[in-house]
């Protein structure tokens, strides 16, 4: 249960790594929880613990994902790439945070889908109560994104 | 010496970015090949030869491990090296496919010097492009 405890702090290490290393951008973490997006994408997990992971992106952030990820101009970047990005980000963070968590164990990742927020939802803040939820909010020169973890013993 | 190389993953931005670690990481590379999945790979394969795959674990229609074992079943195919890109890099993942045939594994996120140094691994080259000496009869390597 130990390792449990550090699942907000463990997010926010996959996270940093994850958009440091692919795409080159750094995060902040924030205190706001609600927060609008503009995409979410889910990924779901089995293993010794099992559950999801969303993301909650603005517009902005995914754009510049996609141009530091594949070195192309703002212009050049189609809505197939926005969703592409986002789901393989959600896919890198959910399975170094797996792997933080746990590493001799196998988890089975499902591919990650993702959603365009069209009617202006925010993202869903989890309270102090939900024992299995663990929430983190990242700001990049006024980009927001938000992580959503679900995870509870199989 | 440049090397033909094939990038398997079913997302779009994962392969530009590999391709773009790639060139970024000084490895000699000639052809690249994309496939989205492990049957596409197959597909390719019947026309092109290529001195190394790279490939993702987790995709639709054919899986990298499911890929690992149609190749290695394959009397031409079986010698191709292949390396395995996965996010979820348990050491029993590893094993697993290790077991299946791959040659070498990288866990994502990865940093160029990460991709060229297991490439260069792999094919047994050095870092200056020229072939260096490799142990053991059949090159696996450690992990």
């Amino acid at each position: 249960m130990e390792a449990m405890g550090k699942l907000r702090e463990m997010i926010t290490t996959s996270t940093f790594e994850v958009y440091e290393k692919m795409f080159f951008i750094f995060l902040e973490p924030v205190e706001r929880k609600d927060i609008a997006y503009d995409m979410s994408t889910e990924i779901t997990f089995k293993g010794p613990v099992e559950g999801s992971m969303k993301m909650y992106l603005s517009d902005g952030l995914v754009s510049c994902m996609v141009q530091n990820m594949l070195s192309i101009s703002d212009e050049e970047v189609s809505d197939s790439m926005r969703e592409d990005c986002a789901r393989e980000a959600t896919n890198m963070v959910c399975g170094n945070l797996l792997r933080n968590y746990d590493s001799s164990n196998v988890f089975s990742l499902s591919i990650p889908t993702c959603q365009k927020n069209n009617q202006g939802d925010l993202m869903p803040v989890c309270s102090e109560s939900q024992a299995d939820l663990w929430q983190a909010v990242f700001d990049s020169d006024g980009e927001t994104l938000g992580v959503l973890l679900q995870m509870q013993r199989s | 010496m440049s090397f033909n190389v094939m990038i398997v993953d079913d997302s779009n931005a994962m392969r530009g970015v590999i391709k773009k670690i790639i060139s970024m990481s000084g490895f000699k590379m000639d052809k690249c090949l994309e496939a989205g999945n492990g049957k596409e790979a197959m597909t390719l394969l019947e026309d092109n030869w290529v001195d190394v795959i790279i490939s993702d674990i987790n995709m639709p229609v054919m899986s990298g491990l499911e890929m690992l074992s149609h190749l290695k079943k394959d009397d031409l195919f079986g010698d191709i090296p292949v390396i395995m890109i996965t996010t979820e890099g348990s050491s029993t993942r590893m094993e697993e496919a290790f077991q299946h045939g791959a040659r070498g594994f990288i866990k994502k996120p990865f940093l160029p010097e990460d991709l060229k140094k297991i490439l260069n691994e792999v094919l047994g080259v050095c870092d200056d492009g020229g072939y260096g000496e490799i142990e053991g009869d059949d090159n696996d390597l450690d992990f």
